[in-house]
């Protein structure tokens, strides 16, 4: 990775699964959001989507600020994919339990991403579980072995700073842990 | 003694998975035990895939990245064998002697360690659990009045309350636990404690690191544990992106991660518990080396940002 290029992390995942309230957790700074209110679909607690991404920063100090990105979920999107990805860090993926199948769209989102680059760092949090009566977690890693890529996956409330900061910290781990 | 070998099959179709069911029976003539399961992206003996398939493709795509062992078959009857991959039409026969010639020889079957467990005896909780977990169902257990329902599925551990919860904990090595397999809910589930099935072992089998015995042999990680909901655990997430990496002695993933020996045989014992430890030297590929000195130190700065210190050698 270029010394000089600019270090980025980003949140992926399908429409609803906790992206922006993910980023709103880690971030440092305040965030430059591009919500707009949702026509259709809306609930309580989802009443926006974001329609292009969102975009905020960790300064560590006055010369080394890390990039965050959200990028949206819906495929009309996908364009943006390999634009942020293109030298990131890693990326976590936000799945959501209540979908039809969130082991189907974790492995959407994870060998997307992998075609970009297959050796971008990986996390994947899982939203939503406590609400998902049928959720099997052992199903979800199962999918997932198949990539052949050791992708840390646990469940987490995106409104709960510690539990985002969780997923980035595993992310650190993964990136951390190299060959001797 | 027989070997036991796992052959994983990909996309084939029912009529020649029943010409593998007879050339397995035939291989148990050379000691050779074989069991056909479909393949489930971990490494096994042998993989055998329909290369006519995508998905057969993919998996042998996976298992040429690893270097695993891997017999391509062509389901097309007019397809002429070469000397990668066998014709649909073959013989039982001919099958039965080229799967002799790979398993007997297979790299994967000699170098694949056995995780030596301790006896489960009297170990409390982790004796029963082990039994009941490998039956992939329901299940309660419960020592005097500590009662705990684990739900397999949803690898969630529900106990009536906060303090049955630390009950367990101390209880954890204590003897007897009893196992019931038709759990009945909760008086109180509504007000019940859920935990993930890998916070609660890790929990327990920490605050009991000093009384577990040593788990000896190499050991590696199938699956990352459920962490979202483990506070103050980086020293879990540093133990979990080692073992997920290769295969390690406790020992040497001691030294690697920092920590005692204490703290990362518990950690295995608690990931053996979850049905989260194999055997295998390494379940995953191996990516590059992602991070330059540079990016390592900013990303070292990042982790620390969250709590977090990585990298036992910076």
């Amino acid at each position: 990775m270029n010394s000089t290029a600019p270090i980025k992390l980003f949140f992926a995942g399908p429409v609803g699964s906790g992206k922006t309230t993910a980023l709103r957790c880690v971030s440092g700074s305040e965030i430059i959001s591009t919500d707009v209110p949702l026509f259709e679909g809306a609930t309580l607690e989802k009443s926006t989507t974001t329609v292009a991404l969102d975009y905020s920063t960790i300064q560590l100090d006055a010369e080394t600020t890390i990039h965050l990105y959200g990028i949206p979920g819906q495929e009309r999107f996908d364009f943006m994919r390999p634009i942020i990805a293109e030298g990131a860090l890693g990326a976590i993926i936000l799945i959501d339990a209540t979908s039809s199948n969130p082991s189907q769209d974790c492995l959407h989102w994870v060998s997307s991403l992998l075609g970009i680059n297959e050796h971008m760092a990986l996390v994947v949090g899982i939203s939503k579980a406590d609400i998902a009566p049928d959720f099997s977690l052992a199903t979800v890693r199962d999918s997932l072995r198949v990539t052949g890529i050791s992708i840390p996956t646990m469940r987490v409330d995106p409104r709960e700073v510690d539990q985002c900061r969780q997923l980035l910290r595993a992310l650190m781990a993964v990136v951390m842990e190299t060959e001797d | 003694m027989s070997k036991q070998l796992t052959v994983s099959v990909a996309a084939i179709s029912a009529e020649f998975e029943r010409r593998m069911q007879m050339a397995s029976r035939l291989l148990a003539a050379y000691k050779l035990e074989v069991s056909i399961q479909p393949w489930d992206g971990i490494r096994r003996d042998l993989l055998l895939a329909n290369v006519d398939d995508a998905y057969g493709r993919n998996a042998c795509a996976i298992a040429d990245r690893r270097g695993d062992l891997v017999l391509k078959v062509s389901m097309d009857p007019t397809q002429q064998a070469n000397a990668n991959q066998i014709n649909v039409n073959i013989p039982v026969a001919e099958l039965t002697r080229i799967l002799k010639a790979m398993l007997q020889t297979s790299p994967s079957s000699t170098h694949t360690a056995d995780i030596l467990m301790p006896s489960l005896d009297g170990l409390g909780l982790p004796g029963v659990w082990r039994q009941e977990w490998s039956a992939d169902r329901d299940f309660s257990v419960s020592h005097g009045n500590i009662v705990l329902v684990i739900l397999r599925q949803k690898s969630l551990v529900v106990c009536r309350s906060p303090e049955d919860s630390s009950a367990a904990k101390e209880a954890f090595l204590s003897t007897p636990w009893v196992a019931e397999r038709a759990p009945q809910l909760m008086p109180s589930h509504g007000d019940g404690l859920e935990k993930p099935v890998d916070v609660f072992l890790l929990e327990s089998c920490v605050a009991n690191e000093d009384r577990l015995p040593l788990l000896e042999g190499r050991l590696a990680l199938a699956s990352w544990p459920d962490l979202g909901a483990l506070a103050n655990c980086e020293d879990m997430l540093r133990l979990a992106a080692a073992l997920s990496a290769r295969s390690r002695s406790t020992q040497d993933l001691a030294e690697r991660c920092s920590v005692s020996g204490a703290r990362a045989n518990a950690f295995c014992w608690a990931m053996y518990l979850g049905g989260l430890l194999t055997s295998e030297q390494q379940p995953f590929k191996r990516p590059a080396n992602r991070a330059s000195a540079d990016t390592r130190s900013i990303v070292s700065r990042l982790a620390k940002r969250f709590g977090m210190f990585v990298g036992a050698e910076t």
